[in-house]
């Protein structure tokens, strides 16, 4: 029940990004399904684990891998997919209690908070370099492969 | 890689004549700017800018070059060399329009278009669709789902909603005006954020400030600029890829420093 709540949050919250950055309409329920599908991710991996950073990596990386699969079906810059759906990973949280504690002088806090929000922004940084790089190498491959079969067919000339 | 795509591109007919190698190099630098403009990572704006020279016959040597504010196309025709530099110095977001570019150079490589019909069609995607109510709305919903995100109750989040809507509407009316460079808007942005949800919240009794200020500094929050470096950096394009992390991390200090000060003065 919780889950399916965080499941139409989420995907409420990548919609609205979609229109902020005027995404192209026919393509927003799909940036839909995959923000709302990582926050999910997030959400299992942070229940079972205890650990944020994994939650986070491991969902950015979903997110990612999903929004490059679009792309390619649809032929369409990768931009338009995974940018919505990243930005509700972001730790807005993070930046405002690190401000805030600052603002109160905890600093002990502050400084905890800020590390925490560092580490969150690497590990979507993270995410996203895997999963482009699975598919900048799947790109390769499939360059290569026109010219190993044109050779193939000469040989058997 | 690169000549493996060159030999698969169809090749259309050679520019005729003087004029016609002036449109090319026109429409190439339109579509670059365009990209740039509107926040294509910068291997896409390179890539098209080649794509586009590249596909009439008898142009050789067309290189592209582009950084995270600059674009420029320069090859050679019958020993004469054109080029053509770009200033972008505004960069904002529109996806929309990205998408319609790169469908268009996909199509202009192709040979579907004259140099004159691409040119219109051109004019036409950068004059395109601004959509502000429906980015006001997307920015407002945005907000209020974040809320929602960060455990606030559902009145936090119906407050958030028009917190996040009206910031957004000043903001831009404010940025359309006057030209405040990034670092100074997301500082009157957070700004007027946190004035906006103190007076909202001092109204009703009960409302966490917390969760209101987080959900609606959320649409500016540089998670754009963060991601399109990150893909810049996994490109190859170091330069611009570092000058993106930095600006987002600015940013992000900046909408900081707005929302620190009202909350400073408050308490």
């Amino acid at each position: 029940m919780n889950y399916l709540l965080e499941f139409i949050i989420g995907m409420l919250a990548t919609v609205g990004f979609s229109y902020a950055f005027n995404v192209p309409k026919r393509i927003i329920s799909y940036n839909g399904l995959s923000g709302a599908l990582g926050r999910v991710i997030y959400l299992l991996i942070y229940h079972s684990s205890g650990n944020m950073y994994r939650a986070t990596l491991v969902s950015a990386f979903a997110v990612t891998f999903l929004g490059e699969a679009y792309a390619r079906t649809f032929k369409m810059p990768a931009l338009c997919f995974t940018i919505p759906s990243i930005l509700c990973l972001c730790p807005g949280s993070g930046i405002y209690y690190t401000m805030s504690y600052f603002v109160e002088n905890k600093n002990d806090l502050a400084v905890s908070k800020l590390l925490e929000t560092l580490v969150i922004s690497g590990a979507i940084a993270f995410g996203i370099m895997l999963a482009s790089a699975v598919f900048k190498a799947m790109n390769r491959i499939k360059a290569k492969m026109p010219l190993i079969e044109k050779r193939q067919g000469r040989l058997r000339k | 890689m690169k000549k493996n795509d060159q030999s698969l591109l169809v090749k259309n007919e050679a520019p005729s004549d003087e004029r016609e190698v002036m449109l090319l190099l026109q429409i190439c630098s339109d579509a670059g700017a365009l990209l740039l403009r509107n926040g294509a990572e910068i291997y896409r704006v390179e890539d098209t800018m080649e794509r586009i020279v590249r596909s009439r016959k008898e142009v050789i040597n067309a290189d592209a070059y582009s950084t995270f504010n600059v674009c420029m196309v320069s090859f050679n025709r019958d020993g004469k060399i054109y080029s053509d530099i770009r200033r972008v110095k505004d960069r904002s977001t529109n996806l929309y329009i990205v998408d319609q570019v790169n469908s268009f150079s996909r199509d202009f490589c192709n040979g579907k278009y004259s140099l004159e019909e691409a040119l219109a069609i051109l004019q036409k995607i950068g004059e395109g669709r601004s959509g502000k109510k429906l980015n006001t709305l997307g920015a407002s919903l945005a907000s209020a789902a974040f809320t929602g995100l960060v455990r606030g109750s559902p009145l936090e989040m119906l407050v958030a909603f028009f917190v996040g809507g009206l910031s957004w509407i000043i903001y831009m009316e404010v940025s359309s005006r006057k030209n405040l460079g990034y670092f100074l808007g997301n500082f009157f942005s957070g700004l007027v954020v946190s004035l906006l949800s103190l007076a909202l919240t001092s109204l009703g009794g009960n409302l966490n400030i917390d969760t209101v200020i987080i959900g609606a500094m959320m649409p500016y929050l540089p998670g754009f600029s963060l991601t399109n470096a990150i893909r810049d950096l996994m490109g190859g394009d170091t330069t611009s890829g570092l000058t993106g992390l930095t600006q987002a991390i600015l940013t992000t200090t900046a909408l900081a420093l707005g929302v620190a000060l009202v909350l400073e003065l408050s308490l």
